[in-house]
């Protein structure tokens, strides 16, 4: 007989997160009543161009953008691939920040491979965020795109890119400013005018929305990666889905005015932590507005990473090594901030809206013995 | 046979009828494993055993495709064909030919050929007739050309004493021996490439496979344990169901790190593997294990570190892909639809706490002095006693 596994908790949220009740049925109603192509010209197909419009102006305004710059995607990383590859042809230079999601850096690398665009990483400090001496540096006339990450996915660092953006003016005229805002959207307030982006790409499933919508907000021309119907405003191809849209509206309203509770849980999973973990050390910047209020990303120094993953694991506790979209290899993005695999087990944990106190208790407790556990496993002779 | 939409398919057994008073026990295996297989995936479909063949009802025509893919996997079938069947006499066959003909060659060019053959001798016509009627007929009703020695398609007539049969196209079968006519082995699984095509090669030649997979938590993680058993699914959809045993494998690997040369870790460990699985194909009246090693493909395989295992075991040792390229074996994990799960990123327990320049040679009196710090009996004991068994259905 096996004993009942404990109830999980999921401190994985930075990878996805659990849909919201409310709004999937909403979202399910919708799916029956507001199902019509919004390209139709009777009135249900009216009635579901009127409900896309209005998420579209819902999530503009969230982010202080003209609603005409907002596309539909099918995700974040079609909105990164449609920012970058969607740039206009020519010969030119593409610089990214050195701790890019991958979506970023392939992306980049096909404008290498296909339009012989020469590559700039950018490095980051210690805390895994771009600052203006080290950007001057990699953008110059030549540069065409830039993306840098509004929040990054495993270390939370907070890029200052109201700071950023003038360098990216004055040393590289000719370059969109591109913003990865998946992580960022909901966790922090965003003000395309105020950060000065040309696109800035975000997703519902990182914030109890549905899977399968994202968007990107440009100001910058973009060529259509699908075509086929001239939806959004030529931009992207394809059938709009109402319901999805005003879901990820939705889910973004209600995740920005909720956002205190992210910090909360965090911060009470890390004052647990460090005093149950002698020796947890924290990755990036300090827990604060420099970073995303539901990200912990940390060092357990002399263990190895994947088995306390997998331990946390069998006791229930989801949490990740960093970007899920990555593994057997050492995270990019802690090498580009100095780091090695054998400084320790490096674990991301991310809170979510309905992480409860007595979840994080529970899962420093689960934590903590996990940490007694490999200890012992990895004894002395290691 | 009433109902119209009802389809039978002839299946041509192998070897089989090298194996003489075995015969009825291979064939009663083959009829039971193609039920399985069938019954598995579709209702309505009833094997049955005739004279040196095995029919297939199946109940509704639409599933014929399937009802023919299933069957070809099923190891110790030559071919596998739809077949109509009528009355054996020569009218009654030139019109389910001429019926069969319109059906399946409607608009096609070029040549065909009728192989005729009577399985009994004693009709009141010779095959010779029976090939000129038929193609006769065939040859007024269609376009095509008679060519006898290089046909484009074949029109094969079978006549026994109370039916023909008559057929257009086979499906090759997988060939080999009825599973579980060889005896029964323990597959020693891990979540690469080799060792479930190992299995296949097994299952292939008769062998009923049990598998074993060894799990060192935490330092391997659930997601390696949930890839084997999603690869032991492959295989059991081949033998019905398929015991899956998963050893406990931390602390023998503890033990070794902790008191033996870890230069020579991998051997050791491979050396408990072995002594758990034989212990463990004993208590399951398993006549041999089975593993997908590879001649030369690692520094473990080779011909002097085979023997070291070899050695701690009683058991035959089957290794199919002993002398198989790995592209060989890539191609068949392809073709039995296990590679795809293979590739999926895993943690391999002979890859833990190893030192940067291993040992790749042993010897046994070097084993024998490494495995003197450890209590080898009651490790291999202990991670017998706890196996976990699952059992895989297909």
């Amino acid at each position: 007989m096996q004993p009942d596994p404990p109830p999980t908790i999921d401190l994985d949220n930075g990878a996805t997160t659990r849909p919201d009740p409310a709004i999937m049925a909403a979202l399910l109603d919708r799916q029956a009543t507001l199902y019509a192509n919004p390209s139709a010209r009777h009135a249900r197909g009216r009635a579901a161009a009127e409900a896309l419009e209005t998420a579209r102006g819902r999530l503009a305004g969230l982010i202080g953008g003209a609603p005409a710059g907002l596309i539909f995607t099918g995700g974040g990383t079609e909105a990164l691939g449609l920012a970058l590859l969607g740039a206009p042809g020519g010969s030119g230079r593409v610089a990214i920040s050195a701790v890019e999601h991958a979506s970023v850096r392939e992306a980049a690398g096909a404008l290498v491979e296909r339009r012989g665009w020469a590559l700039d990483v950018i490095p980051v400090d210690a805390a895994g965020r771009v600052q203006p001496e080290a950007l001057t540096a990699h953008i110059g006339p030549e540069t065409r795109a830039v993306a840098i990450m509004l929040g990054q996915n495993e270390v939370g660092g907070v890029n200052d890119i109201a700071r950023l953006a003038p360098v990216v003016r004055r040393a590289a005229p000719r370059a969109r400013l591109v913003v990865d805002a998946v992580q960022a959207l909901g966790k922090i307030p965003i003000d395309v005018a105020a950060l000065d982006v040309d696109c800035l790409a975000m997703t519902a499933h990182k914030l109890h929305g549905p899977r399968g919508i994202g968007a990107l907000w440009s100001r910058a021309p973009l060529e259509p990666l699908l075509r086929g119907g001239g939806q959004e405003g030529g931009r992207r191809g394809g059938t709009q889905s109402a319901p999805l849209a005003l879901a990820f509206a939705e889910a973004a309203e209600r995740a920005l005015a909720e956002r205190g509770h992210l910090a909360a849980m965090r911060d009470r999973l890390w004052g647990g932590i460090r005093a149950a973990v002698p020796g947890a050390r924290l990755t990036g910047p300090p827990c604060g507005p420099g970073r995303l209020p539901h990200n912990l990303h940390l060092c357990v120094p002399g263990l190895p990473g994947e088995p306390l993953l997998n331990l946390l694991d069998v006791a229930g506790v989801y949490a990740s090594a960093g970007s899920a979209c990555r593994r057997g290899r050492f995270s990019p993005t802690l090498a580009a901030m100095g780091h090695t695999a054998d400084e320790g087990a490096w674990i991301r944990l991310t809170t979510g809206r309905f992480t409860t106190p007595a979840e994080v208790d529970a899962a420093v407790e689960r934590f903590a013995d996990a940490v007694r556990r490999l200890r012992r496993l990895c004894g002395p002779a290691r | 046979m009433s109902d119209p939409d009802e389809a039978l398919l002839m299946a041509r057994v192998g070897e089989l009828w090298l194996k003489g008073r075995n015969r009825d026990h291979f064939v009663r295996a083959l009829h039971d494993n193609l039920q399985t297989a069938l019954s598995a995936a579709l209702s309505h479909v009833q094997v049955m055993a005739g004279r040196g063949r095995l029919y297939v009802g199946v109940g509704r025509a639409e599933d014929v495709p399937r009802a023919l893919a299933i069957c070809a996997d099923v190891p110790g079938l030559v071919d596998v064909a739809r077949v109509e069947r009528c009355p054996p006499t020569l009218d009654a066959i030139e019109a389910a030919a001429l019926a069969l003909v319109e059906a399946r060659w409607a608009g096609a060019t070029g040549s065909f050929a009728i192989d005729g053959r009577r399985t009994q001798k004693t009709l009141p016509f010779s095959s010779s007739d029976l090939n000129r009627r038929v193609g006769a007929a065939v040859l007024a009703a269609t376009g095509l050309r008679v060519d006898l020695s290089r046909p484009d398609r074949t029109l094969s007539v079978e006549v026994g004493p109370r039916r023909a049969h008559l057929w257009t196209a086979a499906c090759p079968g997988a060939g080999g021996l009825p599973v579980g006519t060889a005896g029964g082995a323990l597959l020693m699984l891990s979540g690469g490439i080799d060792s479930p095509v190992a299995g296949y090669l097994a299952q292939k030649r008769g062998c009923r496979l049990e598998a074993v997979y060894f799990h060192s938590p935490p330092f391997v993680g659930e997601a390696t344990r949930a890839k084997v058993q999603a690869l032991a699914r492959r295989l059991a959809a081949r033998q019905g169901r398929l015991t899956l045993h998963v050893a406990p494998f931390t602390d023998p690997q503890l033990a070794i790190r902790d008191h033996c040369d870890r230069r020579m870790a991998v051997l050791l460990y491979r050396r408990m593997m072995y002594r758990i699985a034989d212990r463990l194909a004993g208590r399951r009246g398993l006549d041999a294990l089975c593993t997908g090693e590879m001649l030369g493909q690692v520094a473990s395989q080779t011909m002097a570190n085979l023997t070291l295992v070899d050695a701690v075991c009683d058991r035959l040792v089957l290794r199919p892909l002993l002398t198989h390229d790995k592209q060989e074996s890539v191609a068949l994990a392809r073709r039995i639809g296990t590679y795809e799960t293979s590739i999926l990123p895993h943690d391999d327990c002979c890859a833990l706490f190893l030192p940067d320049h291993p040992v790749t040679r042993g010897t046994a009196p070097l084993m024998r002095g490494q495995e003197s710090r450890i209590d080898v009996d009651a490790l291999v004991e202990q991670a017998a006693q706890g196996v976990e068994s699952v059992e895989i259905e297909p």
